[in-house]
């Protein structure tokens, strides 16, 4: 038979492939949503990773150090020590504050003033040759006049050029400078950085900013540890020496865990694809069991025929992955713009949102694709190999295996959710292996169907009317009789509605103890605060007004920092005046009763996230070193606070630590609670009247920063919502597919019925009946699984990898809508098959075989 | 109930050619008789079953089951009509793998949405009449070939049909077990009072029928067995050819 290898195999599975278009559209569609999934997440992680050199290297430049102040600001003078009396040569004074441009379409900004004489060995930016011909160089550019330079090509793409005003915001505050010259570079790259920043003269960016004789930092090139000792024992009181590159390397790991997370969803997303194309084959393998078993009968042999599925398959594979290729850089092109605003909102601001296509990645999708396909068609192939000679040949051998060891299955799959449970509970970082973890759950789950499908099944059979009608106990039997095919319909549908429930109650008790951290902590029905961020006291006299006007019946009034704290980075510290807020304690060294004696003697509080980032574990490490006025000093902490403050958690201290250690001795913020009768716009009005300019103070309704704090918490868990409608398409079409299977080994036996009178309405029903208690039973064993996910989401990778703890809320009406959105997804799916069994035609139905 | 076949054409496609299988045939299988359809295989002997159970239809003709025209009636009514006038033997005996023997039975009867009480007397009765009331509870796969075509033939039974149609029922069973399926078919026919239209191969079939249709070169073609004046059929006693030969337009 060696004529038939392996060319007119190939030859004529393909032909059946292209007679059959629509199932081999599927199939490459299969593997082109896995690849896409995965070359996009890539895309957009790499592309976060390039926008992050390409925001922070051309401002850090080639600085190896940085002086900063912990209060995030240096006197001048300073630089001037430096240069003077230590005699160090590469030092260069900074000004850095992120601004967003109005005629930029609010672009977000980095507004850097620096000082051209000393910038040239650090930075090289140069102006652009065509736009400044004949124009002074950069340096005198600078110091004309009080401009700014932009990127060449962001200033083309908004239509702006030199001379024209920009609008920069910041907090509350806004300046019109204008466009002094335009910035370029020969290499793509710098190109690419450069349209993230403005450049100043260090006099002008002080002069916009308001920020008198203060700098941002002084970058350093330092080659000796000799000259790092010495810097760092003449620095004054509140300046620290960091070192650039971990200082980068710290904030780049921040995101880590999001990242990591966004690989697990591409790997869902392929695995997603993987089952579409398992389901594809199997069901061609099925639609072909003649054909199979004919070239059998011919003289194929069973490698013959596993190498024609195989071959057959990766030939559409490199088609889906090419597609999937496409897809996934115009899906990657779509999310590395919400990817970066995610980033810049929880972790560091990007203001260069480069999307970077490399080749490795499109490499990865290809890889991914093709060991996709494989993995995918092993099963069917050898199914397909297993085909007897003859052409009589029926899938009972297959079921015959999956009914003798559907205990040795649940077996394995125990095992299989014991190891992920050990994976869960083993301590470890970062959220990879949780999502191993998870991985293998859902394999062992799958498992566990086939067994948990009979015994469910015999139960039902022993159920009373209606249950107990003749096609009600044909359907159920039916179940059974084809696990093979049902066991895999409802193991999809079971992970699909686990991770719904999963999600769903994992966003719903966060969302809930969000609300009630929002109500206790910030539940305040006005806030105060300074609308100057550079000046944010609020006036002392206007404090005591705002407390003494009638209608308010208490106020939360307390001071909020932002310091830096070497390799820690921006700390924000908050010192309570007045308190009204309920925290929810995750660990206290002491009674809450005794916490402000605590705080008194100098301990301080720390919220959650803060803890897990700097690593405070209560009964192992609870102590931490700060940046003060004083150098390094080492602080006790007398509890852990569950908290959501966004911006890397906050630390809370005695105002008297604040001032001492800080030396901060104000009021930012204030939240009031108005007696029950008072209305807040009316209050507002009063709070606005009483200042002597309005835009001094930004006077807030509670509700609103409620409203728009659910928002942001709404908008960051789109993705998961778009994730389970992904899940939820491919898990349809695989059902549909399992369905389309069943309905394909049983044509001749629809028939029967058929002819021996039932009606084409009854034996659509069997089918529906059979996808109804399929749905049925996959929503009913998600519950343990779906609650399983829920509890590794909230108390295992949430707090792991983000730091956040809530409680798990059970939701009953949620888990009954689940059930019933799996068995509507069940019958969804067996619309069609059962309009199509009803239509059979008889005769040739009744002469299959 | 007669079944009467008139001017009946049945053709099909394929990669675009026509094929006839018979053309303007016309038959008559009178009620109470037992007529055995024979000839080579692919002459259309199964698809003139499919016709006469309404299981299919003809391009062209009219076929009547009693008064009844069913060429004239829509597809449902088709299915009742099969479902309560007849019952359906096959081959392959077609029983239902995941329903015990007593619930294959009273698979038709169920459907129809009949009396419990009723059905279920009558399916037991069968079952002792065949010798399977024991292995009312067993499984199709856990019977031999013969009790299996013998439960298709109480399932065919149990609705009181008025027509048996058989579709080599012997086909797949031995020489002693199909003739005992054989006999136990006419015998159950004969006492019932029903029609039996059987398709068959076997020869010994012959020696049960009153009437033997041939079906060659697209003619069907009847003989009278000397068992046909035992039948109280005035349609066999009146004439020698009560099935006539079709028109000969071979195309």
């Amino acid at each position: 038979m060696s004529a038939l290898i392996p060319g007119i195999l190939i030859k004529t599975a393909l032909k059946h492939s292209l007679h059959h278009r629509a199932r081999t559209l599927l199939l490459i569609l299969g593997i082109a949503v896995g690849v896409s999934g995965v070359v996009a997440i890539d895309i957009a992680k790499t592309s976060v990773g390039r926008s992050f050199e390409l925001s922070t290297d051309l401002v850090t430049g080639k600085s190896t150090h940085r002086i900063a102040g912990s209060h995030l600001t240096l006197h001048q003078s300073l630089f001037t020590q430096l240069k003077v009396s230590l005699g160090i040569k590469h030092c260069a004074p900074v000004i850095s504050r992120y601004t967003q441009v109005k005629e930029l379409q609010e672009k977000q900004m980095q507004l850097l003033g620096i000082d051209p004489f000393s910038e040239k060995a650090f930075r090289t930016l140069s102006l652009s040759p065509d736009e400044n011909a004949g124009q002074k160089s950069l340096p005198e550019t600078l110091m004309s006049g009080t401009g700014v330079l932009l990127s060449r090509s962001l200033a083309r793409e908004h239509g702006l050029s030199i001379g024209d005003f920009l609008t920069l915001s910041w907090g509350e505050k806004k300046e019109k400078v204008s466009i002094a010259g335009l910035l370029d570079s020969a290499s793509p790259m710098e190109s690419a950085a450069l349209t993230g920043i403005l450049v100043a003269d260090i006099a002008t960016a002080q002069e916009i900013l308001a920020m008198g004789e203060q700098i941002s930092h002084i970058d350093l090139i330092l080659d000796s540890e000799e000259a790092v000792q010495e810097i760092k024992r003449s620095l004054p009181r509140g300046a620290m020496l960091l070192s650039t590159a971990r200082s980068s390397q710290a904030l780049r790991n921040l995101s880590s865990a999001f990242e990591t997370s966004l690989t697990a969803f591409s790997m869902m997303a392929l695995f997603m694809g993987m089952f579409l194309v398992y389901n594809t084959v199997s069901f061609s393998v099925t639609q072909r069991r003649r054909l199979n078993g004919t070239l059998r009968s011919l003289g194929a042999t069973r490698k013959d025929i596993f190498m024609m599925v195989n071959l057959e398959v990766l030939i559409y594979g490199i088609a889906g992955s090419l597609l999937g290729i496409i897809a996934g850089i115009l899906l990657g092109k779509g999310a590395v713009h919400a990817v970066c605003a995610t980033v810049s909102d929880m972790y560091f601001v990007l203001t260069v949102n480069q999307t970077h296509i490399a080749w490795p990645t499109l490499l990865k999708g290809i890889f991914a694709g093709m060991l996709s396909c494989v993995t995918a068609t092993v099963l069917p192939a050898i199914t397909a190999s297993r085909t007897p000679p003859v052409s009589l040949s029926l899938a009972s051998a297959s079921e015959t295996r999956i009914q003798k060891n559907a205990g040795l299955f649940s077996l394995a799959g125990l095992v299989l959710i014991g190891l992920s449970l050990f994976l869960f509970l083993f301590p470890h970082k970062g959220p990879a292996l949780d999502y191993t973890g998870i991985f293998m759950m859902f394999t062992g789950a799958a498992f566990m169907v086939p067994l948990l499908t009979r015994v469910a099944t015999a139960l039902l059979l022993h159920a009373p009317a209606p249950v107990s009608g003749l096609l009600s106990r044909m359907a159920l039997k039916n179940i059974v009789r084809s696990l093979s095919r049902t066991s895999v319909l409802i193991a999809s549908l079971m992970v699909v509605t686990s991770v719904y429930i999963g999600i769903d109650t994992m966003t719903a008790s966060f969302r809930r103890s969000v609300v009630s951290w929002i109500d206790g902590n910030i539940g305040g029905d006005i806030h105060v605060r300074s609308a100057d961020k550079t000046a944010p006291a609020i006036p002392p006299e206007q404090v005591r007004q705002i407390k003494a006007m009638p209608g308010i019946k208490n106020v939360s009034a307390y001071a909020m920092h932002t310091i830096l704290s070497g390799e820690k980075g921006e700390t924000h510290v908050f010192a309570y005046d007045t308190d009204f807020s309920n925290k929810e304690w995750v660990w206290t060294a002491a009674p809450v009763q005794s916490m402000d004696t605590l705080l008194k003697q100098g301990q301080i509080q720390v919220s959650e996230i803060f803890a897990a980032r700097h690593g405070v574990v209560p009964g192992k490490k609870i102590t931490l070193i700060l940046n003060t006025l004083q150098g390094e000093q080492k602080f006790f902490v007398a509890g852990i606070f569950r908290d959501f403050f966004m911006g890397g958690g906050r630390i809370i201290v005695h105002p008297a630590t604040l001032k001492t250690c800080w030396g901060f001795d104000d009021i930012t913020s204030m939240q009031l609670f108005l007696d029950p009768d008072r209305e807040t716009g009316p209050m507002i009005e009063a709070i606005h009247a009483m200042t002597p300019s309005h835009d001094t103070l930004e006077v807030r309704s509670g509700k609103i920063i409620k409203n728009s704090v659910l928002e942001v918490f709404d908008n960051t868990f789109l993705i998961t919502s778009a994730l389970q409608l992904l899940t939820a398409i491919v898990a349809l079409t695989g059902i549909v597919n399992a369905v389309m299977a069943i309905l394909l080994e049983r044509t001749r036996e629809m028939a029967i019925l058929r002819a021996c009178g039932a009606e084409s309405t009854q034996v659509g029903k069997l089918l529906m009946m059979e996808c109804g208690y399929s749905g049925l039973m996959a929503g009913i064993f998600a519950l343990p699984f779906g609650l399983f996910l829920s509890w590794v989401l909230i108390d295992v990778i949430n707090q792991r990898a983000f730091g956040w703890t809530y409680g798990m809320i059970l939701q009953p009406w949620g888990l009954f809508q689940a059930v019933i959105m799996a068995l509507a997804a069940a019958m969804a799916a067996g619309v069609l098959p059962a309009i199509k069994a009803g239509k059979n035609d008889i005769p040739t139905a009744l002469r299959m075989e | 109930m007669d079944i009467r076949f008139s001017k009946v054409t049945k053709s099909y496609s394929e990669s675009g050619a026509r094929h006839v299988i018979f053309e303007n045939l016309d038959a008559l299988f009178p009620s109470g008789a037992v007529s055995v359809i024979v000839g080579k295989s692919g002459v259309g002997k199964s698809s003139l079953l499919n016709l006469a159970g309404g299981i299919d239809t003809p391009n062209s003709g009219t076929i009547q089951l009693g008064k009844t025209q069913i060429t004239d009636m829509s597809d449902r009514e088709r299915t009742l009509l099969r479902r309560k006038k007849i019952g359906f033997i096959f081959q392959f005996f077609n029983l239902i793998p995941v329903l015990t023997v007593f619930e294959n039975a009273c698979l038709i009867a169920e459907l129809d949405n009949a009396s419990p009480r009723v059905f279920r007397e009558r399916a037991l009765f069968l079952l002792e009449q065949t010798g399977l009331y024991h292995r009312r509870d067993a499984f199709p796969d856990q019977l031999s070939g013969g009790e299996q075509q013998r439960v298709a033939i109480v399932r065919a039974l149990v609705n009181d049909p008025e027509v048996i149609l058989a579709d080599e029922p012997t086909g797949n069973l031995d020489m002693a077990t199909g003739r005992t399926v054989l006999e136990l078919i006419v015998r159950l026919v004969k006492e019932q009072n029903k029609t039996l239209i059987m398709v068959t191969h076997s020869p010994e079939a012959m020696g049960f029928a009153h009437q033997v249709f041939t079906f060659e070169n697209r003619h069907l073609s009847a003989t009278l067995t000397p068992s046909a004046s035992a039948t109280n059929s005035p349609l066999l006693t009146v004439t020698d050819s009560p099935a006539l030969p079709s028109g000969d337009n071979p195309t």
